[in-house]
């Protein structure tokens, strides 16, 4: 079982698009895959670093850490962040901002997972 | 120390460190001064007055380091941490990232296991340097950030306070541009605010922040218009007005100023009798009528 974070630009979901920022995105949305690669369940969570002053990227990585992801998405990671996820052990993978959810989750079970 | 001068701006780039070097040093000349360079991000009037800086102290603040054996896990620290410097991992531990710890110490209190304990990080210096131009002579106290830092009013308040427990009478202060936290610190308690602005509509939106700050902190500005001819300066009145704000020095575009800077020479001394240097000895003779 593996738990995949995608920054979210909008309300989330597959059928939203990556953020154009990991740590100011507006929402996470997290889908857990079996060891096939099957969809077992996708939520969405508001990101507590989109409203903050400072540390945004830290408390984003926070929350994935209390979600239990492995996989962090995003167009780009800012410093504290890459540091951070690093520590926390969550993989940081690049996708392009724009890129649908659907195929970026595609491109993640591909590229990242060998599914 | 008898009166605080400020000089700011809002705007980056109008020469608030220019006029600031300048008025030290017609000042210095009738009074014993210390300047204050509080743009601790890029502090530069010693490169404008061609001194070094001298007398390092370092800046610390507050770094908690968490006792493991006595923590239980609650996360009580990493809530009440403003800065997101406590991040705690999966088996709910806290873990300390530095850079963004501002050194609050509200983990340090928060904590109901007495599982932190306090230890420090240097995240800048301040410096003193006496300036000789001449026989005009002054003494420079610099803050300077480390390089990464992010939190910057401890060095401005580490600097500040150096620089007035030297000041036996006039103290000058430059401070950074823009009008956040660590330019509030720097203003207050002034005297008199001197806002140096230019005729650009950058510079005159960030006049009016800078006025309507300084007006909340209760202090009295002056504008100086730097550069005044190279744009509309009858806007600048308008703002000036706006804010019960005299305009007591122009200042014109000029070739001799860049050189001063090449040379690190303030122009009053380089060239006394310029008309920029004229202004700024008006300028000087009007700031110490006041205080």
């Amino acid at each position: 079982m593996v738990k995949i974070a995608f920054a979210s630009m909008n309300g989330g979901g597959l059928e939203d698009v990556i953020a154009d920022r990991f740590g100011r995105a507006p929402v996470f949305t997290i889908v857990e895959l079996d060891e096939q690669g099957n969809i077992l369940n996708v939520k969405v969570i508001e990101n507590p670093g989109a409203s903050a002053s400072s540390g945004a990227g830290v408390k984003s990585v926070q929350a994935l850490v209390n979600e239990g992801v492995d996989i962090a998405v995003g167009p780009n990671f800012g410093p504290n962040a890459q540091v951070i996820l690093e520590e926390m052990n969550i993989k940081a993978v690049r996708i392009p901002a724009g890129t649908k959810i659907a195929d970026a989750l595609e491109k993640v079970k591909k590229e990242v997972l060998g599914l | 120390m008898k009166a605080k001068i400020s000089v700011t701006g809002g705007k980056g780039g109008t020469g608030k460190s220019t006029i600031a070097v300048n008025l030290a040093t017609l000042i210095a000349r009738e009074r014993k001064l210390v300047l204050a360079d509080l743009d601790v991000e890029a502090p530069n009037d010693h490169v404008l007055l061609n001194a070094s800086l001298e007398n390092e102290e370092p800046v610390e603040i507050m770094l908690p380091f968490i006792v493991y054996p006595k923590c239980t896990r609650c996360g009580v620290c990493a809530q009440v941490c403003d800065t997101g410097a406590i991040i705690l991992t999966r088996e709910k531990l806290p873990f300390v990232i530095p850079r963004l710890c501002s050194g609050c110490r509200a983990c340090y209190y928060a904590c109901p296991y007495d599982a932190i304990v306090e230890g420090k990080r240097i995240i800048g210096y301040t410096y003193k340097t006496q300036v000789k131009i001449d026989d005009t002579v002054f003494t420079l106290v610099t803050g300077v950030l480390r390089e990464g830092e992010e939190h910057t009013p401890p060095v401005v308040l580490a600097a500040r306070k150096r620089a007035m427990s030297l000041a036996e009478d006039l103290l000058l202060v430059d401070t950074s541009a823009g009008t956040a936290n660590h330019v509030s610190i720097a203003l207050e308690d002034s005297k008199l605010v001197l806002a140096v602005t230019e005729p650009t509509p950058l510079g005159l939106h960030d006049l009016e922040l800078i006025l309507e700050l300084s007006s909340t902190l209760g202090l009295e500005s002056w504008v100086i218009v730097n550069r005044s001819t190279i744009g509309d300066i009858s806007k600048v009145e308008e703002v000036a007005q706006k804010y019960n704000a005299r305009i007591v020095a122009k200042i014109p575009y000029s070739r001799e100023i860049v050189e001063s800077y090449v040379k690190g020479v303030p122009i009053v001394e380089l060239y006394p009798n310029h008309p920029i240097s004229q202004s700024l000895q008006a300028l000087a003779k009007t700031v110490l009528e006041v205080i």
